[in-house]
């Protein structure tokens, strides 16, 4: 028995996915933990017109200009930007198999904030990274609380 | 430092990337335009997006490698996404709308819109709409308004087929079978057999 997805689907402004068609999706994710769209406010000016798709630097071409995310998924969206940028902080504080709470993104990036402010920690270079990343783990019981065991750690023998 | 240079730090280190389209997560991301003629607005594909998903059909033959689930963007570009303004505000642009007491008017007036200048797009043609774009030096030009998380690359069977050709497979390409969410049929294949040929010989091109 085929063990492939049949999906429902219905009528785009391009009218019905073709069969024998490739497509790139964004669907969004059960539990709506990924936003489904993020409106960028003002938009983006880019004249290069184009059929099909291009790689872009996105983060270059926000960062260059003063954008905000609008619209009913903000909230979400602005969770899972900041999440991106965090979690892989707490995984260098806590190790592997960490995850911040829901809810506690905020938290965690202020926290850490007032930890490296309070340390005299000044930013600038990969060495200084690594100080700060040494910092946090100095006081990672001050983030504990935000934090999440996911999956057992490895067993080193 | 300040605790908002904390935060800035924070938030850059994690965010860089190589110069190269790739974030230091090692997850490319990607641009697509959405065609006017069958989005009107990039208010038209918003409102898609969030009563469907995005779906946006590629060559078969130029799959982007790099994406990664969740992380990686496609952002949406759109021929009239960037509005400017030659003369007057936003405010005076509403309240010579409103003035002209057309209830099709009002009804635009009061919608909500995610992307704010498909507000003006979407007034109903008229003289007097032209009248008043042209009265405070409206113009539209293409631009990226949004942007949604890759969750995946799908290939539609055709009715013959039971999986995607090894080609697509090998690239993590999944396999579904569409119908009709109305009705549970088959998606059309009929004349959509010739347009689809035609529609690849055009990406080629």
């Amino acid at each position: 028995m085929s063990d492939v997805q049949v999906r429902p689907v219905t009528r785009r402004g391009c009218g019905y996915p073709k069969p024998g068609g490739v497509y790139l999706e964004s669907q969004g994710e059960v539990g709506g933990t990924l936003p489904i769209i993020v409106v960028i406010d003002p938009p983006i000016p880019h004249d290069h017109f184009h059929r099909g798709w291009v790689y872009i630097d996105l983060d270059d071409m926000l960062a260059k200009r003063q954008v905000s995310y609008v619209g009913t998924s903000v909230v979400s969206a602005e969770e899972w930007h900041l999440r991106q940028t965090y979690q892989r902080i707490a995984r260098d504080v806590f190790g592997e198999g960490v995850r911040i709470k829901d809810g506690q993104v905020i938290r965690f990036r202020d926290t850490a904030a007032r930890i490296l402010v309070n340390a005299g920690w000044q930013p600038g270079g990969i060495a200084h990274a690594r100080q700060a990343a040494q910092i946090l783990r100095a006081h990672a019981g001050e983030l504990a609380a935000c934090v999440e065991i996911t999956q057992a750690r490895p067993q080193v023998e | 430092m300040n605790k908002q240079n904390g935060r800035d730090w924070l938030a850059a280190g994690a965010h860089s990337t190589d110069g190269k389209g790739k974030s230091t997560a090692g997850a490319r991301d990607i641009l697509v335009f959405r065609g006017a003629e069958y989005w009107p607005t990039p208010e038209a594909v918003i409102r898609e997006v969030h009563a469907q998903g995005l779906s946006v059909r590629i060559p078969r033959n130029n799959i982007p490698s790099g994406l990664v689930r969740g992380l990686s963007r496609i952002a949406l570009g759109h021929i009239k996404a960037v509005m400017t303004m030659e003369r007057g505000t936003e405010d005076e642009l509403r309240a010579a709308f409103a003035a002209l007491g057309d209830p099709q008017v009002d009804a635009v007036l009061a919608r909500t819109y995610e992307h704010a200048p498909s507000r003006w797009l979407e007034m109903p043609d008229s003289d007097a709409k032209r009248e008043i774009l042209e009265r405070f030096g409206v113009k539209f030009s293409p631009g990226i308004f949004a942007y949604c998380y890759w969750t995946g690359t799908t290939y539609y069977l055709k009715p013959d087929e039971e999986a995607a050709p090894p080609d697509l497979a090998a690239k993590g390409v999944v396999a579904v079978r569409g119908v009709i969410a109305d009705t549970g049929e088959p998606l059309p294949l009929a004349d959509d057999e010739r347009r689809q040929m035609e529609d690849e010989e055009e990406w080629i091109r």
